[in-house]
């Protein structure tokens, strides 16, 4: 009996996997297409290619893991609830970065409404200062750690103490690669905005993390 | 072509760092103040190696429970984009309900008892009101008469009469 039932579920599993692979390779546009079309694994595509991106992004905006996720689920929702009022002339990876730049850029000004927030993530920072090292990489050699540990907290805190307006543009650049017609898009700024807030950006960084790198 | 100086190099610093400072010309003249500028060059120097060091930085990923909760919500959201949803079955029995309403309604207004005609009755004169025509008798409290000696009348009140009324 259990043979039948394996023999029937594998070729639907792998065809299920095949359709998948197969939406893994088209881009983002033939992908929504297809979700319009009502494939219903087309919204899933979407999502594996842009939740790590998108959390890490808010994450860095925002300065709150938790916190993030929250905010990448409601990307996903709105994304879903207005695909269909997506201009597939443009790019849709825009389009998800503003939905989520205008989400952090709220959870930010609703914060700075509300302290609690903020020390809850300063708590939260203070909890991943204390973790043990050992978890990291017990490969490499003490001295290394500890020098990649430091490295990692001075380069993000750099990244944390730049403004508001200037660490979304810096990151945008520096870690997403998005070019500045993009970035202005996003931000809603226009390119002589970005390009000066990416310069003020990076004067700032390098001024905080130079005498760390020495 | 003049020398570059540490302000021009700062404030088109971005364009250099992003390639969008494309002629060679003006290529050469960022690379020839980095050779020569110490402050610059560890400038160019902190930000390649800041920026590095952030790409390095280990990737978050999302926790385990995120892509469950991602899916419920999306099955929801579905749900109430699709709107309330009515079975065939429900469907037909709710049209049928109706329809015999209808027909009772119909039949109810076929059927009704034609109404009751009121003969008219003749109309009854109305008396005509009469104004008197007198002048009134007109009462007062006179705040005098409560210590008035003599008083006719109890309590503080006098009842005057007019002398008109006489005539």
């Amino acid at each position: 009996m259990r043979a039948i039932l394996k023999r029937k579920t594998t070729p639907v599993a792998t065809d299920r996997a095949i359709e998948r692979e197969k939406l893994h390779e088209l881009d983002d546009g033939h992908v929504v297409s297809r979700h319009l079309a009502g494939d219903p694994q087309a919204f899933g595509t979407l999502v594996d290619r842009y939740q790590v991106r998108l959390l890490n992004f808010v994450n860095r905006t925002i300065g709150d893991r938790e916190r993030a996720e929250d905010l990448v689920q409601e990307v996903f929702i709105r994304v879903f609830r207005h695909i269909h009022r997506f201009d597939q002339t443009k790019k849709f990876s825009t389009w998800i970065y503003t939905i989520a730049s205008n989400l952090a850029k709220n959870e930010l000004r609703n914060r700075s409404r509300n302290p609690l927030v903020l020390f809850q993530t300063i708590k939260k920072n203070w909890d991943a200062d204390h973790r043990p090292l050992q978890f990291e990489d017990t490969t490499a050699r003490p001295d290394d750690l500890y020098r990649k540990r430091y490295l990692k907290d001075a380069v993000d805190s750099c990244v944390k103490e730049l403004p508001e307006h200037h660490r979304a543009v810096f990151v945008l650049r520096e870690l997403e690669g998005r070019s500045y017609q993009e970035i202005a898009e996003i931000t809603g700024c226009n390119l002589g905005t970005v390009k000066s807030r990416l310069n003020r950006a990076r004067n700032t960084f390098a001024h905080l993390i130079g005498p760390q790198l020495d | 072509m003049p020398r570059m100086e540490c302000a021009e190099f700062l404030d088109r610093y971005t364009d250099y760092r992003d390639g969008v400072v494309t002629t060679p010309r003006d290529r050469r003249r960022f690379e020839r103040h980095l050779a020569h500028c110490e402050t610059c060059r560890s400038y160019d120097t902190a930000v390649r190696r800041g920026v590095l060091a952030l790409q390095g930085v280990e990737t978050l990923t999302p926790s385990e429970r995120f892509r469950a909760r991602l899916d419920a919500r999306l099955r929801r959201e579905a749900l109430t984009m699709a709107g309330p949803r009515i079975s065939p079955r429900i469907g037909a029995a709710a049209a049928l309900l109706a329809a015999v309403g209808i027909a009772l309604v119909a039949l109810q207004l076929a059927h009704r008892p034609a109404p009751l005609v009121a003969h008219a009755l003749p109309p009854v004169p109305f008396p005509k009101p009469v104004a008197q025509a007198g002048v009134p008798f007109v009462t007062f409290q006179d705040p005098r008469a409560m210590t008035a000696a003599g008083n006719p009348m109890p309590y503080g009140s006098a009842l005057v009469e007019p002398v008109s009324a006489h005539h």
